[in-house]
């Protein structure tokens, strides 16, 4: 299967958010900075791929909207394999096992000089300090009242998936929290987790026989 | 169990007060040095890149005459830079809906449905004047500020009260503060009628247009039948601010609309948008609303081939009495002008089909494949001629 040659890390899809009191969902920006800066080194460091191109180069340039376009595609594929995991049998497919393909991506593999994408799709959330004393509020009155009512606190979302040159969804794997992805550990543990059973792959030249 | 009741709103109480709640009381910009709050720069940041996800959605449309004209009344009406040294920027997006929506961060968007409805400056002024008021009155952080707050009031009270009814409570508490946030959403929009007017006047239009505008839009809400989705299509809110603007109107002088653009200027300027709007709304089945603005269109250039194009397709879609006759007449009067114009010979080619003659069907099917070699639509339209000339 791991026939595609060194894969390069496409550009992260990681968005990281704080849950407010009352259950407001927000996107923290900074965070955002943060753990996706951890988690691309990490990346890079625990797969040996090479990383995406600065945004601002001119490979990245020349493939930006097909980059954007295969990348929305992966974050359904992923919310797909979620729900199949999640809630078998709910998908219109039942529960075959999911086969997705993406179409082809020559033009931008051939832009990016590699033989395969590994996207990473992240949602991280976040309870405020609100938040979690309410959370501590619901387990008090629960033992006050006898009912227990508690709000949830954030949620956690990490998926990646291996796409070959003629767009099939190779490898796809789905990883719960290893600790705070704001931090160098907990982004570390995460990854470690996220990229369990990735297949090693072998040199391009191999693969095709050469 | 009353100690317990006691005993949990005594801690929902303790707790509220840790929750926290942010102000919603909230100077106006005035300067561009004003500093934002962090919350609001994050509000700004989520406007740009909602900016950028219009800009690729494709509905942007390609009318920089019209923006550069907008984006000029704005600055009549609010000259000051934003935070940051930014300015208010106005950009069309081909949606035949009535409305028009601006970001946190001085980005207005205006729908093409608007500017077809509108008869002058001096009333999309009025509509500028409004959605900036949005955001130099920071309408954008102050209404989630209100969110959360209630939000977290709400969810302090379920979790407190606990088992102690707290569904029903829970219920009771959902309704009343949706009720209290569309209520301040209102208190909101009121303060955006009220600031933009003032502006308007200052700037020296003519506040007794300010009101044909919602009049207009309250016709066109009550023509088309449809609960629009948004603020300027509410039928009550609509009459509630037709009064309030003709109560303001009379407060103010007659303004000598200054810097407005005649009428027919305003025709001139805006005639690019109605194709698209009429197109949008044949796409939408608002059959009436595109050949309203094909007509209008019309009055400036009545052989403008693309208008002429929309009705005929229009006609042929609609298909109601004595369409039929209208579409062909439509599509032969293009033709006879443009005889290259291959979408026409395709529009005839269907009414031909509908009618019978598939001898002529199939002929301008023919020529459209000939004039269109690489229409996404070929080999259907093939299928038909195939089915034409068995037929016939």
């Amino acid at each position: 299967m791991a026939d595609i040659g060194v894969p390069q890390i496409a550009p992260l899809n990681i968005e990281v958010f704080e849950l407010s009191a009352g259950g407001v969902s927000e996107k923290r920006d900074d965070w955002t900075a943060t753990v996706q800066s951890l988690v691309a080194k990490e990346l890079a460091r625990q797969t040996g791929y090479t990383p995406a191109p600065p945004p601002d180069s001119e490979a990245a340039a020349a493939v930006v909207d097909e980059v954007r376009a295969v990348s929305a595609l992966m974050q359904q594929i992923a919310l797909n394999h979620l729900v199949h995991l999640m809630a078998p049998g709910t998908l219109a497919s039942g529960n075959k096992p999911l086969n997705h393909n993406v179409g082809r991506i020559d033009r931008i593999l051939d832009a990016l000089q590699v033989e395969g994408l590994l996207f990473v799709f992240v949602r991280d959330e976040y309870s405020t300090g609100g938040r979690k004393a309410l959370m501590a509020l619901g387990f008090l009155a629960g033992a006050a009242t006898g009912i227990y009512v508690v709000p949830r606190g954030g949620f956690t979302i990490n998926t990646a998936a291996l796409v070959s040159r003629d767009g099939t969804v190779l490898w796809f794997n789905y990883a719960g929290s290893g600790g705070d992805m704001r931090e160098p550990e907990g982004a570390s543990a995460t990854v470690k987790m996220l990229l369990a059973g990735l297949p090693p792959m072998q040199p391009k030249a191999a693969a095709v026989g050469e | 169990m009353k100690p317990r009741s006691s005993f949990a709103t005594g801690l929902a109480i303790a707790i509220a007060a840790l929750v926290g709640c942010q102000s919603t009381n909230m100077a106006p910009i005035r300067e561009s040095t004003l500093k934002l709050e962090p919350d609001e720069e994050r509000l700004w940041a989520r406007s740009v890149e909602e900016e950028g996800a219009l800009a690729r959605s494709g509905l942007v449309a390609d009318l920089p005459e019209l923006e550069a004209y907008l984006t000029g009344i704005v600055d009549r009406l609010h000259p000051e830079p934003l935070p940051g040294g930014g300015r208010f920027h106005v950009r069309v997006l081909v949606d035949p809906t009535l409305n028009a929506f601006a970001m946190p961060n001085g980005a207005i968007y205006v729908h093409t449905g608007m500017l077809s409805r509108i008869e002058n400056e001096a009333q999309i002024a009025t509509i500028l004047a409004h959605e900036l008021s949005h955001t130099t009155h920071r309408h954008g952080v102050r209404g989630m500020r209100s969110i959360k707050n209630k939000t977290a009031f709400l969810m302090t009270f379920t979790v407190g009260t606990g088992g102690i009814g707290g569904g029903v409570l829970g219920i009771l508490g959902a309704v009343g503060t949706m009720a209290s946030v569309s209520g301040y959403s209102q208190d909101l929009e009121r303060e955006a009628d009220m600031e933009g007017f003032k502006r308007l006047v200052a700037t020296g239009y003519d506040p007794r247009e300010s009101p044909k505008v919602f009049q207009l839009l309250l016709e066109e809400a009550k023509r088309a039948k449809f609960k629009e989705p948004f603020f300027f299509g509410s039928h009550p809110r609509l009459e509630e601010r037709i009064a309030s603007f003709n109560e303001m109107a009379r407060k103010f002088p007659s303004g000598e609309a200054a810097g407005a653009l005649a009428a027919g200027e305003y025709e001139r300027i805006v005639a690019p948008a109605l194709p698209l709007n009429a197109a949008a709304a044949l796409h939408a089945g608002d059959f009436d609303l595109a050949l309203a603005n094909v007509h209008r269109g019309q009055a400036r250039t009545p052989d403008e081939p693309g208008l002429g194009f929309i009705a005929a397709e229009t006609y042929r879609k609609r298909a109601g009495d004595g369409d039929a006759a209208l579409a062909v007449e439509s599509y032969a009067r293009i033709l006879a002008q443009h005889p290259g114009f291959a979408d026409a010979h395709r529009g005839l080619g269907l009414m031909r089909m509908r009618a019978g003659d598939r001898a002529g069907a199939a002929d301008s099917f023919r020529t459209y494949v000939k004039l269109s070699p690489d229409a996404s639509d070929r080999a259907y339209i093939e299928e038909f001629i195939k089915q034409c000339e068995q037929e016939s």
